[in-house]
Formats: structure tokens, C-alpha cells, sequence
């Protein structure tokens, strides 16, 4: 390795790399052959729209193109070509001038040729057939290259051509013979007519003969003239052009061409023309007269006739009128007498009216006669113009090339380099169906600008004939220039080689040519004359001679396809670039119907880049697709093979179970997530992979219509549907969120990164080296999380630590009455705690209590201890099944199954039959009394790391930074997720909002009861978590008017209620983020009494209430505190709440959000909610059902729960119980010591009994939890045979539909 | 189920082999981890999914080697091609302080034809987000990992992520299908009547 120096590798570089300029590059690199841009579009053709490109890239483009010599990629106007031709069929690449040079990238390799699967374009079979053509001559009328002598020239060969026709035709010979014939016989017709020997009818005939020849000779009289006056013009314009002919021979000094006019003159003998001039001119005269007579003297004659008689009727009726008036004047004096007869008048009156109103008839005018000198002169006149006059000489034309042109050495330098540029050889291509065919053999024009070619050949074809075009190609240097294609006839099968003939066709090119030399050039304006005001331009333009017909074999058969027809096309035959206008030829409606316009345009062949048809040139391209009709087509490309993909058509493809399958996979949706082993045939899946899908997509239709008959026997009232309808409309858009997001990826997601280390993590590090190894208060060390991957069924369980309870109720006497659930069991992995409300009875006795835990259907059980304080420190184990076997955390989550911790007290009875044979036998039955129970729901015992990553505002990232930084483990947030995904400051759900007036009604607002009774009502309010509800996603936080709508929510939303009443009442409170047993991190709600200085702590969701001071308080740490101004953050080194200081304003113990002077943030909630009073007919309804649900249902339950026994029901306990079930939400919510009194009461009511009643509440969310606690309290289970059992329910209503439910049900076992 | 069913409900793959060696050129010794990924329709019936092989030293010869010779074998039962089993080979190895550290990662998908192949496998390792990460990263011994290796066989969230190409791993297979002709999903071409004996690579 030697070192080389910088400016080397720099040198290397630059013979190495190309680095493509941005900069735009010279025009004239770009454009190929002059030097000049040509612009398209100003000259009028059709260019497109091209596609919006940054200019810089399009330099970029542009210059490496140019480097790597693809010239081939630019346009006439110096612009790289963006996108295909337009008129381009087929996409093309640029021709590669040297198969040498070929660059290996776009080097091609040979593919066996296939035919393309058209059919319908190749004849059937495989019959030969074969064209036969013969390209005989071109003769140019116009050629770019003719000087203006030539141009001349040509256009007096054309009109000596025409000339040479009327001549040869000789018109007037034939109508001066012809008119000579008709008066001789009208002469002789005339003279025959005799009146009195004749018949009328023959001499009426003979009559009308006359008339017949004479307007004939009238006709032949001006044919004659006119074809006269056609000769004399012809004959004056071609002697213009020879004198101007002859004058720019003169000028330029030169002879280009052979031709020479030669006049020839007839003497003639005057005397002679005088006399037939004269007879010719009476013969004239007198057919006028004659003709004269007829039409207008004869035509007046009938009309006088008319005219009398008219006149005659007018007499006669005014006769009658006079007669009829003296008539009236008698009449009406007898009409005065006799009123009979007046029918006869008004009848008269009419005619009378009819007779006054004929006028009387106008006499026809009389014609002007006939004047014979006027026509005299008029025909003179006429003949004078269009004969030759008496005493000229006769005239003919002759058109020689007899004149020398003058050598090419002698003239000057223009011209000889117009007759040098005359030696570029030309040649002729024949296309069939556009493709080539043959090529002639290149030819030199002809100095009258011919093209022999002579060629004859045959084309066989296997495709039905289409086009026949034959170009013309004038080959230069490099490349060919198409002069001019033209368009051939397909012959009809009749004509074979046998009797074709050669045949003219026209042609023209409006291609643009112009030269430097004295050639005129091609559509160019020059002055052709050295007079002429205006330039004139001229189109190439010629006529083929050629012939095509159908070979013959050798047997003389037509090589012709079989039904082969031609085509009406005239206009392929004829000139291609003709302009048909659309609304000419298909007229003004036929535009408004695509079919006969894209008709129109698939036979007019028009020319696409004539900006005329620009707006037709879709419909070209659309016809060739053959997709419809591209009307709104403002792009070439488009998808031409598509229906050839379309294996199927839609409605099959949705009929497809497989696919559907798939589909649905693939979209995520629930049921189909996870589904694995599709099969593979569509047979093997059948249409009940789709109920539970379909019914989902029923039932959420079925929400969206108000439709309430299905669910739960019309136990939900509108308002529940809506509130449901509601929270599905929210699960829907936060999953659809969810999803969405989970698919989008950060860094953190991917990659597993160190975070970069700042001071204090460098000095912890560092600190680990100095720690001690073996410390002796050892910090402990959480679990390794196990990952989710590796997971499968059976492997995963639940353990259980029941540790020890307290104060465990104990049984009171024989009549064991275990009451009031509410006096709630905490259990948690690791300790079990039983907070009491009822006090130990000194009359106790002990009790066997154990604790049964079970989940998914699975039952385990601790062992018994004894006395109302036991111990049991032992480990239970449950296994766990995830649905679908999916142990991914997401679906986890999802996992609503409860966890039950059941306390029972085992109870010893005797049951030894009194009539047992054995008395060395005692039988005894283990009886299980329900104590309590504890639930918890799957989704807090799996624990999660925080999801959390919103977009926080920068003041809260710091100080959840610091915060966190400081201490880990405690719970504090600024900002929260709402219920539309938003983030938002958490100080703005915190606002007083009065609480529905019932419940504070008549109570003082600061009282005891009043904050009581807002807790019962708030703990009512259905709990959810948000992990079931939104499984995995986040956790959301509801305004309260969204929470009391739903009337569903988890801890912060009851928090937050019950936070918000308690402000209203003036109360001083906060809003506690902190860990608890066993919700985890939660919300609660502390209130500080202000003359006690007491704080309380609220469990909202429960309505338990906790003193600071108490230490069975499940808030287990506190993280934050917050209220509508501000967040604190605990910085006191304990977090227990007994431990701790709750005056925020020390800075030493609270961290807070916002300075001392910041003004609160408006708050998202609203000034007040609205509490609909609840229906109470709907509760009583309610009530109805439930006891009915209970008592046939459960009642049926209850027998089916205890298949082995007979199932009693006591019917006074049922009353009684009732009673008491109504007294309980009021002795809740007072407190008092009614609780314990209704035991003596029931007892006194049914005598002497063991009574065991179990009086639960709940709020209501549907008829099945009830069910599912009632079987939860195991009263089933009693085995007594004389047991007996009793129910009542109650419902307290609150407002807005906030139920507590009440049910007691109760075993009872008569003891007499 | 005697014999051959005529109407197959899913087919099976067979692939055997060997992760042979690797070619590391800075480093000293490696070991790998190899883990086969399939979609929703496949299913191991027998066979490991999950490996992880000796530690190995580069060959002292100018091959600069490194063998393993571990071997493969998995068999999968499957209704639908999407989702054909992918490897994913991941090596680590000690650096100077003896942290483990990872060498790269890659994922090739089981050959579809019968027959032996001999497959390279490139790998990759993801690179620091920033120079002072990748000092941090270097000086702690902890370079950014893929959070869960089986990310290289799927391309959801790669764009968020960049790596740099660190050398390559050889693995041969021997594959054996049965009945995914007879599902309709014709995988050798028509041309070719017998299984080619002779070992692709593909680089």
C-alpha cells in the first residue's frame, strides 16, 4: 500500500466519475440535426400534458443522457421525452445505430417468436393467401425539391392534361352537331303541323313535341356555350403560365426543364365565319321567341282564360246577392208576424256574407313583349365571350419537351445544388398491417420529378388485411425521412393478378421541408412568381401508379380468403390525411353517442397528429383497448392486459371462503387473528368459521338500530342500549387507532439501544464497585420477567400467597348468622388482610376459616385453620390457559376471566341420623359458610410495563423526568389519554360539579352522610377496567358527563366523580395517583377535614372510606396528589400515607407542577351534568325481573346447582326478607347499627331455626353477575336435607340510572 | 393412514442440514443461535425450533474459518405457502473483555425445492443511532440489539432502522417435500422430470 497524495486520488477521480451537471444544458446539444429547436405544439400538432418533473432532476437526466450519447431520448424541442409518444402504439426504445457498441444492459436475447393470442386477427386455417402488388410509378405534381420553374411546370402539365381531355372529348363538336340535329327536326315537326288536317290529339302532341325539342335545344344551346367558354379559359390560363414560364426561363438564365408550349393557329375565311356567326345568331333569336311563346305567352293566354272565367262567377254572384237583399227587406217584415219562418234567414245572411266576401278577380298582367333587339344583343354578347370570334384564327395547344435544359456546369450555384440533392435516391416500403412487407430497390427522381419502380411482389398473409401502406422514404446520409406514406386499397377477392390494372391513387403530405438551394421546398411559403402579392406554399403531392390484387395459383385460383369483405373505406384508398369532419359525417347527434363516434373514428383513419383530431385521439387508443369508452382520458397508459388477469369475476371472488379467510387474517379482525392452519382447499372450510364473526357484525348492526329485544329479555332500558351503542362506537375507534399505530415502528421498538449516560447513571455505575457485596439490608430484586415467545399451555400458573387473616368474623352462637358482606376481604399475593366492621362478639365461638381460590373453572383450597386471626402461609397454585393458545401480551390482556378469593368457615354439624342402627357411628357433614369474597379481575394480575408514550408537552416530559428519576416506583401523570385519543393535562378533569340534588338533599353539605351517600352513589357505578375494555392499548380517562353516559368505568373515573362532588361541596380535596392492593397503580380520593385536621381517603369505586391513620389502608403508596390547579409529586421519603404529610405546601415534602402564581387551566369538564331521574317503572320492571330470573331461573339454577336434593322454598322467609332487603341501602348509607337488629328480627320472625343469609349488593350490570355472585356465596352447597331457601331483591335507584341491587338469599333449616 | 392419501389436506416440508460455518473476518470466536419463523398455517411436527451451538475459533489457516457443523432438522406440516419457513441465524461473540456481543443477523428462507442447497446467508448488525452512542456503546460493551432477532425475517418496522452488512454464514439443506404438487403448487419446473443432484448457491 503506497501512499499517493490527495490531488492523485482527485485525478483518479475525475477520469473515473461523471458527476451529471443540475445546471440546464445547451439547447443545441440536445436537438439532433440543425441546431434548432422545433417546437411542436406552436406548429400545432398534439404534444400532451408531461408529467411534472423537478427541473434540476430533469437536468440531471438530461446531461447523463447526453453523456452516454442517448441523443434518441430528446424531442424536436430539446426536451428530454417524458413519456411515450402519444401516437406511439406500442412503447418503443430508441434505435441502436451499431450492434458492436451495444451497451451489455440493453443487449437482447433471441425468444423463439409466439403469436400474441389475438385471434380474431388471423384468418382461420391455413389457407394460403396472397397479395399481389405492383408499385409502378410516383409521379410528383409537387416535390420540396422543384424549383419555381418546375412548380410551373407541373402546373401547366396539369392543365394541359385537362386540356387534352376536353379536346380529345371534343364537347363541341358533339353539341354543335347535336343542336344542329334537334333544330333540323324541330324544323321539320314545325312544318308538318297543320290544324286542319290533323286530329286534335295528334296536332296537341305534335304540339307538345315541339315544346320538348325546343327546351332541349335550349339546354344543348348552353351546354354548348359553357364548354366553349371552359376550352377559351383553359386555353387563355395555360398560355399565362407559358408566358410566365418563358419570363422566369429569361430571368434566371437557365432552362430547367424540356418543356415548350407551341400554339398552333388555323387561318380561317372570314365571309364565312361572318355568316354562320350571323345565322347562328337569328337561329338563337328566333328559338328565344319561340321559346318565348311558349313558356310566357302560352302560360298568359291561360291565365286571361282563368280570368274570365272568375270574373264570370263574380257576376253571377253579385246577382244573387242583390236578389237575396230585397228578399231580407220583405222577410223581415213577415218575420214580425210569423215567428215560425225565420229558419230561412240566417242561412241566407250567411251566403249573402260569403257573396259580399269574393272579390272580385284581379285581370293578369300583361307580359312584356317579346323584345327582339334586347335578345339580339344578349346573344351576341354571349358568343362574343365564349366563340371564337368571326375572323379568328383557330387555336390549338401542344405541350412539347422539345426545349434543351441547360447542363448542369452551366448554371449557378443554387440550382445545381437543388440538381444535386435531386440524386438522393428514394425507395419505397410496403407495410402491411403496419408491419413491413418490402422494400424497393432505392431510385434517383427523374428530372420531371417521376419515380420508376417497376416493382412487382407478392405479400403472402396470414392476418385479415387491414392497411396497406406504402411510404416513401428518401434516404439520406444516416437515416431515412419518410416523405410520404400512402394508403392503398385492399382489393375486392374479384380482382386477381389476372385483370388488375394499373391504377392511379392520389397522395399528399403536409410535411414541412424547406432548403437553402432553389428548391421551393414542401408546405413552405415562397413567391413563385416575381408579381405575386402573397406567397404561396404547396404541399407535397403526387400519384402512384400501382396495382394490388389477390394471386393466382397455378390452377387459376384466387389466392383470396374466404369471406373476406371489403371494407367501406373509401378514404384509405383515397387520402388518409383528409379531414373528415366528425358532425359531416356522423351528424351533431351521433357525437353524444360514443359507439358510432369511436365508429366514425376507427374508419376515418384520421391522422392523430393533426392538432385538428387532437381531441379524437383518445378514442383511437380506446378503441384499440377495447374497454369501454375513454371519455375522461387525460393519460396513454393504461392497463390493456387487466381483463386478461380477471380469472374471476367479483361475485366470485366474494364467494370464496378461503380467500375471505384470508383476507380477514390479514385485516387483524378479533376472531381471525390468530387463527392458524387455514385449510388449504375451499371445500374443507365451511360457512361456520364465519357465525361468530357474522353474529358480532349482527349484533353491532343490531345496536346501531334500535333494536332491544334480544338482549336479556327487554331487561336493558333504551338508555342502556345507547350507552352501550355508545362504547362500542369508542371501542371501535380506539382499536382502529390502536391497530393503525401498532404497525408503526420506532426505533425503541426495533432496536434495543443503551441509553447515552449522563452523570448520575456514570456515578451509579461507579458506585456499584464501591457497594457492598453482601449487604445487610439486601434490596429486593423483582422477578425476570419471562417473555411471552417462549410460553405454551400448561406452563403458565397463577400463584397464590395466603398469608394470614384478621379478625375474621366469628360465629355467634348455634343460629350462625353471617352478615354483611361488605365487610370486604383484601387478599393479594402476599398478604391477606380482613378488615371487619363488625366488632368481635365476646360470646363468640371460634371459627374454621379457609380460603378457596378459583379461576377458570378450577377450584383450590387452603387447609383450615383455626380462630377468627389464622395463619395459613401457604402457595397456591392455578394453571392458566389463554384463549386460542396465543400467550402474546395483547391477547393476555384481553383475558376478562375473574380470580375469586372465597373466605369460608368450615363447620362441623352432626348429622347422624336418629334412627341409625350403629350408635359406635357418628356421622357428621362438613358444611362450608361463605365469610366473604374477593374478586379480581385477570387483567391486574398481569402486570404491565407502562405503555405510555405520548406526546407530552415539554414541561411535563421534564418534570415526569424528574420525577421519575426520583422515585421510580411512584405513580404520577400529567398528562392522560381521553376517551378520543387526545392527551390531555390531568389538572382539567378536576372542576366541582354539583351532584344530583336528591342525594344531598335536607343534609348539611360539609355533614358526614352527605359525603357517605356521594360515595355510596359513585361506588355504584359499574366498574370496567379500561384493560379489558380497550385490551392492551391504553388507559383512558372519561370526563365525568362521558362516564355517568356510560356508566362504566375503572378507578379514575370514579376517583374523579367522586373528586368533583366532594369540591362542590367545599370540601378540601385531592385527587391521590398512587399503588394499592390490589388494583395497582389507582386513583383515590383524599379529603382533608379542615376543624380536625383529619384527612380521609376515599376508595371511590368501592365507597370505602379510610382514616390516615388506619393501617389496613389498601393505598399502599401515594405518588401524586392533584386538584384542578396543580399536581404534587411526593418527595417525602416514605410513601405510605400513614407515614406521610399531606400539606402540600411544603416544598420539602411536595414537588408541584406549576408555580405558586400560575393560573389554572380551563377545565374539559362540563359546568354541571345533568342527572336524569330514573324511571321508576323501569326499576320495578327491573326488579320483577330479576326476582323472576332468580326465582324460575336461579330457582332452576339452584336445582340444577344441587342435583342430588330436593329444593324447598321457604315463602315467609321470602317476605320477610324482602322487608329487610329494603332497610339495608338506608342502613348503608346511615351506618347505624341497624345491621345487627335484623337478625333478632328475623329470628323472632321464623322461630327456632339455623338460619344462614348471605345479603350482597352490587350495582347492576346485567341479570348474570347476579347469578354468578348468588352461586359464588355456595348456599347450593348445604347438604342439610331439611334445608329450605329463601330470596328477596331489592332495588335502591338513584339517579341516572345508578342501581344497587340488592339480594339476600338465605338457607334456612328448621331445628325443632 | 396407510399409504399415500390422494386427496391431501396439507403438505409437508422436510429440511435437514447443517449451519456449516461462517465467515467473520474481525472477530475470534462465535457462537449462533438459529431459530426457524413460519406464518400462521405452518406447523413443527417434529424437530427443534430453536438452537444455540458451541462456541468456535477461527481456523488458524488463510480460510479464516468458522465452523460449527451444528445441525438442522425440522419438519413442517402446512395448508399454505404464505409464510414458508424462514432461519434466522444470529451470532454473538465475546469481545475483548469477554461481554457477549452481537455479531449479526440473518434469515434466509428454506429452499422450496427438493434437493440439496447450499445457501449464504449474509448478515447484518444494527448500527448506533449517534456517534456518542456508538463511544458509549463500545466503551459499555453494549451494542444496540435487535429487540427480538426474529425481526429480520419479517419487514415490518426495518425502515426505522439501520445496519451495517458484517459478514456471512454457509448453511446446506436437504429438502424433501410431499404433497404440494398434488395441492396444486407446482415449485420445480416443468422441464425438469428428476431432482437436481447438483448444489446451488445462492449468494
Amino acid at each position: 500500500a503506497e501512499y499517493r497524495g490527495y490531488n492523485h486520488q482527485l485525478e483518479q477521480e475525475s477520469t473515473k466519475y461523471f458527476i451529471p451537471s443540475s445546471l440546464p444544458l445547451e439547447v443545441a446539444n440536445k436537438v439532433e440535426e440543425h441546431g434548432q429547436p422545433r417546437y411542436l405544439e406552436d406548429e400545432g400538432f398534439y404534444v400532451g400534458e408531461k408529467p411534472v418533473v423537478l427541473q434540476q432532476n430533469k437536468n440531471i437526466l438530461e446531461s447523463r443522457l447526453l453523456k452516454h450519447g442517448g441523443s434518441d431520448w430528446f424531442g424536436p424541442d430539446g426536451q428530454v421525452d417524458l413519456l411515450p409518444n402519444p401516437v406511439t402504439e406500442a412503447p418503443t426504445k430508441p434505435w441502436v445505430d451499431s450492434v458492436d457498441e451495444l451497451d451489455p444492459c440493453i443487449e437482447t436475447t433471441y425468444v423463439k417468436a409466439r403469436g400474441t393470442a389475438v385471434e380474431d386477427k388471423y384468418f382461420p386455417g391455413s389457407d394460403e393467401n396472397e397479395l399481389q402488388i405492383d408499385i409502378g410509378t410516383i409521379i410528383f405534381q409537387h416535390h420540396p425539391l422543384m424549383s419555381r420553374e418546375h412548380v410551373l411546370v407541373s402546373d401547366i402539365t396539369k392543365m394541359y392534361d385537362e386540356y387534352r381531355i376536353i379536346r380529345h372529348k371534343n364537347y363541341i363538336t358533339f353539341y354543335t352537331d347535336k343542336l344542329a340535329a334537334l333544330r333540323n327536326a324541330a324544323a321539320t315537326l314545325k312544318e308538318t303541323l297543320d290544324e286542319t288536317t290533323m286530329t286534335e290529339d295528334a296536332f296537341s302532341a305534335q304540339r307538345t313535341h315541339i315544346n320538348d325539342f325546343t327546351a332541349e335545344i335550349r339546354r344543348t344551346t348552353q351546354q354548348l356555350a359553357s364548354a366553349e367558354s371552359a376550352e377559351r379559359d383553359m386555353m387563355r390560363r395555360i398560355i399565362e403560365v407559358w408566358g410566365d414560364i418563358k419570363s422566369i426561363r429569361e430571368k434566371q438564365g437557365y432552362n430547367n426543364t424540356s418543356v415548350k408550349l407551341v400554339v398552333k393557329r388555323e387561318e380561317v375565311n372570314y365571309q364565312q365565319d361572318v355568316h354562320h356567326w350571323e345565322l347562328e345568331v337569328e337561329n338563337q333569336v328566333s328559338e328565344r321567341k319561340e321559346e318565348y311563346d311558349v313558356t310566357i305567352a302560352i302560360a298568359h293566354q291561360e291565365e286571361v282564360r282563368k280570368y274570365q272565367v272568375q270574373l264570370q262567377e263574380w257576376k253571377q254572384n253579385r246577382l244573387k246577392l242583390k236578389r237575396i237583399r230585397k228578399k231580407m227587406q220583405r222577410g223581415s217584415q213577415e218575420n214580425l208576424l210569423d215567428p215560425n219562418s225565420e229558419v230561412g234567414f240566417p242561412v241566407e245572411e250567411e251566403e249573402l256574407n260569403i257573396a259580399g266576401n269574393i272579390d272580385k278577380p284581379q285581370k293578369p298582367d300583361k307580359p312584356a313583349p317579346f323584345d327582339k333587339d334586347a335578345v339580339r344583343n344578349d346573344v351576341m354578347n354571349q358568343l362574343l365571350a365564349n366563340r371564337r370570334n368571326p375572323g379568328e384564327a383557330k387555336i390549338s395547344l401542344e405541350l412539347t419537351h422539345t426545349v434543351n435544359i441547360t447542363p448542369i456546369s452551366s448554371v449557378p450555384a443554387l440550382e445545381s445544388s437543388r440538381r444535386r440533392a435531386m440524386q438522393k435516391s428514394t425507395m419505397s416500403r410496403v407495410l402491411f398491417n403496419g408491419r413491413e412487407v418490402f422494400l424497393t430497390d432505392p431510385k434517383t427522381l427523374t428530372s420531371d420529378f417521376k419515380l420508376n419502380f417497376g416493382s412487382i411482389f407478392r405479400v403472402r398473409i396470414a392476418q385479415w388485411p387491414e392497411s396497406l401502406k406504402v411510404e416513401l422514404l428518401s434516404s439520406g446520409l444516416v437515416t431515412r425521412t419518410l416523405i410520404s406514406s400512402i394508403f392503398l386499397t385492399i382489393p375486392p377477392t374479384t380482382v386477381h393478378s389476372g385483370n388488375v390494372r394499373l391504377g392511379p391513387t392520389e397522395f399528399l403530405s403536409t410535411r414541412v421541408e424547406s432548403f437553402n438551394h432553389e428548391g421551393v421546398g414542401s408546405n413552405t411559403p415562397f413567391t413563385l412568381r416575381p408579381n405575386d402579392a402573397s406567397p404561396t406554399s404547396i404541399n407535397t403531392k403526387g400519384v402512384i401508379i400501382s396495382s394490388v390484387s389477390w394471386s393466382l395459383d397455378q390452377d387459376g385460383r384466387v389466392l383470396a380468403p374466404k369471406g373476406f369483405v371489403e371494407r367501406d373505406d373509401p378514404i384509405s384508398g383515397g387520402n388518409p390525411l383528409k379531414i373528415n369532419d366528425p358532425v359531416i359525417a356522423i351528424g351533431a347527434e351521433g357525437l353524444q353517442d360514443p359507439e358510432s363516434l369511436t365508429k366514425w373514428v376507427k374508419e376515418s383513419r384520421l391522422d392523430p397528429n393533426d392538432p385538428e383530431n387532437a381531441a379524437l385521439v383518445p378514442f383511437m387508443q380506446g378503441i384499440k383497448d377495447g374497454e369501454g369508452f375513454p371519455f375522461a382520458q387525460d393519460y396513454f397508459r393504461l392497463e390493456q392486459l387487466q381483463e386478461e388477469f380477471n380469472f374471476l369475476t367479483d361475485e366470485e371472488f366474494s364467494h370464496l371462503n378461503r380467500l375471505r379467510l384470508l383476507q380477514l387474517r390479514d385485516k387483524e379482525v378479533a376472531e381471525f387473528r390468530n387463527i392458524s392452519m387455514i385449510p388449504c382447499n375451499e371445500h374443507e372450510i365451511t360457512e361456520s368459521a364465519f357465525t361468530t364473526y357474522e353474529r358480532r357484525l349482527k349484533e353491532k348492526d343490531s345496536l346501531q338500530s334500535i333494536d332491544t329485544k334480544g338482549l336479556e329479555g327487554g331487561a336493558l332500558s333504551a338508555h342502556r342500549v345507547e350507552v352501550l351503542r355508545f362504547r362500542q362506537k369508542v371501542k371501535d375507534a380506539v382499536l382502529h387507532r390502536f391497530y393503525t399505530s401498532r404497525h408503526h415502528h420506532t426505533l425503541q421498538d426495533m432496536v434495543h439501544e443503551e441509553q447515552i449516560p449522563d452523570i448520575g447513571t456514570l456515578g451509579s455505575s461507579m458506585a456499584k464497585i464501591v457497594e457492598p457485596r453482601r449487604p445487610l439490608k439486601p434490596i429486593r430484586k423483582t422477578r425476570k420477567k419471562a417473555t411471552s415467545q417462549n410460553l405454551n399451555e400448561g406452563s403458565v400458573k397463577i400463584l397464590i400467597n395466603v398469608v394470614r387473616g384478621y379478625n375474621i368474623p366469628t360465629r355467634q352462637s348455634a343460629h350462625a348468622h353471617q352478615q354483611n358482606r361488605r365487610g370486604a376481604v383484601q387478599i393479594s399475593s402476599s398478604s391477606l388482610m380482613a378488615g371487619q366492621t363488625l366488632e368481635p362478639n365476646s360470646k363468640s365461638f371460634l371459627v374454621s376459616p379457609f380460603v378457596a381460590a378459583s379461576f377458570q373453572d378450577t377450584v383450590v383450597t387452603t387447609s383450615v385453620a383455626q380462630g377468627p386471626n389464622p395463619s395459613w402461609n401457604e402457595e397456591l397454585q392455578l394453571p392458566f390457559s389463554a384463549p386460542n393458545n396465543d400467550y402474546s401480551s395483547s391477547n393476555l390482556q384481553k383475558v376478562d376471566d375473574v380470580l375469586f378469593i372465597h373466605l369460608f368457615d368450615r363447620v362441623t354439624e352432626d348429622a347422624t341420623p336418629t334412627d341409625t342402627e350403629d350408635p359406635t357411628t357418628i356421622v357428621t357433614r362438613l358444611q362450608n359458610y361463605w365469610l366473604g369474597s374477593f374478586k379480581l379481575p385477570f387483567s391486574t394480575v398481569l402486570s404491565f410495563e407502562s405503555q405510555e408514550d405520548t406526546e407530552l408537552l415539554a414541561k411535563c416530559a421534564v418534570f415526569m423526568a424528574d420525577c421519575n428519576k426520583r422515585y421510580p416506583t411512584r405513580n404520577v401523570k400529567t398528562t392522560v389519554i381521553d376517551i378520543k385519543g387526545e392527551s390531555v393535562l390531568i389538572t382539567r378533569f378536576i372542576r366541582a360539579l354539583p351532584p344530583p340534588p336528591e342525594l344531598i338533599e335536607g343534609l348539611n353539605p360539609g355533614s358526614k352522610e352527605a359525603t357517605e351517600k356521594l360515595a355510596r352513589f359513585v361506588s355504584l357505578i359499574p366498574f370496567v377496567s379500561d384493560n379489558v375494555t380497550y385490551a392492551g392499548i391504553c388507559d383512558l380517562w372519561s370526563t365525568c358527563d362521558q362516564f355517568m353516559q356510560m356508566l362504566c368505568g375503572d378507578e379514575e373515573e370514579h376517583a374523579i366523580l367522586l373528586l368533583n362532588f366532594f369540591l362542590h361541596l367545599g370540601k378540601q380535596a385531592y385527587l391521590v395517583l398512587g399503588a394499592a392492593v390490589p388494583e395497582g397503580n389507582t386513583a383515590y380520593v383524599l379529603t382533608l377535614d379542615q376543624t380536625a385536621r383529619d384527612y380521609t381517603i376515599w376508595n371511590a369505586s368501592t365507597g370505602q372510606q379510610y382514616f390516615k391513620g388506619d393501617p389496613h389502608t389498601p393505598l399502599q403508596s401515594v405518588g401524586a396528589l392533584v386538584n384542578d390547579k396543580n399536581i404534587w409529586f411526593n418527595v417525602q421519603r416514605q410513601a405510605m400515607p400513614i407515614r406521610m404529610h399531606f400539606d402540600v405546601t411544603r416544598p420539602a415534602d411536595w414537588k408541584p407542577f406549576f408555580g405558586a402564581t400560575a393560573t389554572p387551566l380551563p377545565s374539559i369538564q362540563p359546568e354541571s351534568i345533568y342527572f336524569p331521574p330514573t324511571d321508576q317503572s323501569y326499576v320495578s320492571n327491573l326488579v320483577d325481573v330479576i326476582e323472576r330470573t332468580l326465582k324460575d331461573k336461579c330457582k332452576d339454577r339452584i336445582v340444577s346447582w344441587r342435583p342430588r336434593h330436593i329444593t324447598r322454598w321457604n315463602r315467609s322467609g321470602n317476605s320477610i326478607l324482602r322487608q329487610i332487603a329494603k332497610g339495608l341501602e338506608e342502613s348503608i348509607t346511615k351506618n347505624d347499627g341497624r345491621a345487627s337488629e335484623h337478625n333478632t328480627q328475623i329470628l323472632s320472625q321464623l322461630g327456632d331455626v339455623r338460619f344462614t343469609g348471605y345479603p350482597m349488593d352490587q350495582p347492576f350490570t346485567n341479570v348474570e353477575s347476579i347469578v354468578s355472585a348468588v352461586r359464588s356465596t355456595e348456599v347450593h352447597k348445604i347438604q342439610d336435607p331439611d334445608v329450605e331457601f329463601s330470596m328477596a331483591v331489592h332495588i335502591h335507584a338513584y339517579p341516572s340510572s345508578v342501581l344497587a341491587v340488592w339480594v339476600y338469599v338465605a338457607a334456612i333449616v328448621n331445628t325443632r | 393412514m396407510a399409504g399415500i392419501n390422494p386427496n391431501p389436506t396439507v403438505f409437508l416440508l422436510m429440511a435437514n442440514g447443517q449451519i456449516e460455518s461462517a465467515v467473520f473476518p474481525d472477530f475470534d470466536e462465535l457462537y449462533c443461535k438459529f431459530s426457524f419463523v413460519h406464518g400462521q398455517d405452518w406447523v413443527v411436527t417434529s424437530g427443534l425450533e430453536e438452537g444455540i451451538s458451541q462456541i468456535t475459533r477461527r481456523s488458524r489457516d488463510e480460510r479464516q474459518l468458522f465452523v460449527w457443523n451444528f445441525p438442522l432438522d425440522i419438519t413442517y406440516k402446512s395448508t399454505n405457502p404464505y409464510g414458508w419457513p424462514q432461519l434466522v441465524v444470529s451470532c454473538y461473540g465475546p469481545d475483548v473483555f469477554g461481554r457477549d456481543i452481537v455479531r449479526g443477523y440473518g434469515a434466509i428462507h428454506i429452499p422450496m425445492t427438493p434437493g440439496k442447497h447450499k445457501v449464504k446467508v449474509p448478515m447484518f448488525v444494527p448500527v448506533s443511532s449517534s456517534k456518542l452512542q456508538q463511544i458509549t456503546s463500545w466503551l459499555l460493551g453494549r451494542r444496540p440489539e435487535f429487540v427480538d432477532p426474529k425481526v429480520v425475517a419479517q419487514g415490518e418496522g426495518r425502515d426505522v432502522t439501520r445496519v451495517r452488512s458484517q459478514g456471512y454464514a454457509m448453511v446446506s439443506f436437504n429438502i424433501v417435500t410431499r404433497d404440494l404438487k398434488k395441492l396444486g403448487y407446482d415449485l420445480s419446473p416443468s422441464d425438469v422430470t428428476s431432482i437436481p443432484l447438483s448444489s446451488t448457491v445462492i449468494s
